[in-house]
């Protein structure tokens, strides 16, 4: 599955999909993660997490956390960009860009973390939690999918 | 301890690949409808129909062999029936909250996932995403709940 284009090697998405869909799920049993079930890989709920960890080591100031991650925080964001840090040194596309539209950027931020907090997942653990059949990652799903066609219509008039 | 070298195994596979394969989750529906590009989307459904596959092969697996069933099944919580929540109090809150996820994402350039992977390329722009990323966890357990619990 690997696509050669000019010098460097790209992966097709449905190698991503494959490879990442059946880890997230053998992760279970695997590596042990299970107390809340479908439980994987999702970036907001291990980042928060990991952020309660070091409070309440630090600060003492506990929020709210899951029931596997209490002993030893789950390390799965900071893995996230060392791995991408890694492939992009090895391809020659590590670049510091910097664009306009910081303080939106923030504020945009803010708001992802709040919404996904409410509902407890990020979009990668909603497709997960609907494979393993919750009813109500179906109506967290209908919700997404409406709000990306509000945002493509909003982008497409700007 | 497992859990941690686990995690960050997932975590390097997933920012490796995800980095090489352009991947996203809410991008697969914004580019279909943008462009009509399908290629996100096939991504998205490969992940979908890969998880039900090894949640349906592990249950099999797990009535095969029953004395390691309880290592072995990955399906253990019983979930509400699809027609018996259909108006409840969470099914609204899931719904605004699947909202409010995929309006701001699309406006932001990509899902959460996404953005982290830009942040290790070097964009700076993913960067302060993540800082309002995750000081927007740290705002929401010191203000935000007590003011959604008074509304809920």
């Amino acid at each position: 599955m690997e696509l050669k284009k000019g010098y460097t090697i790209v992966y097709s998405s449905i190698f991503f999909g494959i490879i990442v869909g059946s880890l997230a799920v053998l992760a279970q049993p695997i590596f042990k993660i299970h107390p809340p079930q479908a439980y994987g890989i999702c970036t907001i709920c291990h980042a928060r997490d990991f952020l309660n960890w070091f409070s309440e080591r630090l600060f003492s100031f506990k929020f709210e956390s899951a029931e596997v991650s209490i002993h030893y925080p789950l390390a799965t964001t900071i893995g996230i960009i060392i791995g991408s840090i890694l492939s992009s040194k090895l391809n020659g596309e590590f670049k510091f860009i910097k664009v306009e539209n910081l303080v939106i950027k923030f504020f945009l931020g803010l708001a992802v973390s709040h919404f996904g907090l409410l509902i407890m997942s990020c979009p990668t653990r909603l497709v997960l939690r609907f494979a393993f059949g919750d009813p109500f990652a179906l109506f967290a799903i209908i919700g997404l999918l409406s709000g990306i066609t509000f945002g493509v219509m909003i982008l497409k008039r700007l | 301890m497992i859990s941690v070298a686990g995690s960050l195994l997932i975590g390097l596979i997933v920012g490796f690949l995800g980095q090489r394969s352009r991947m996203c989750f809410v991008g697969g529906f914004r580019d279909f409808l943008m462009i009509g590009d399908k290629d996100l989307l096939k991504g998205v459904i490969a992940f979908f129909a890969s998880a039900w596959l090894t949640i349906w092969i592990l249950s099999i697996v797990g009535k095969l062999l029953p004395e390691l069933y309880s290592i072995i099944n990955v399906k253990y919580v019983m979930y509400p029936s699809f027609l018996s929540v259909f108006l409840s109090k969470f099914m609204i809150v899931s719904l605004i909250g699947g909202l409010g996820l995929g309006l701001f994402s699309t406006l932001a350039g990509g899902c959460p996932l996404r953005q982290h992977v830009m942040a290790g390329q070097g964009r700076i722009d993913s960067i302060v995403y993540l800082l309002g990323f995750y000081i927007g966890i740290i705002i929401y357990y010191v203000s935000t709940v007590k003011f959604i619990a008074l509304i809920i």
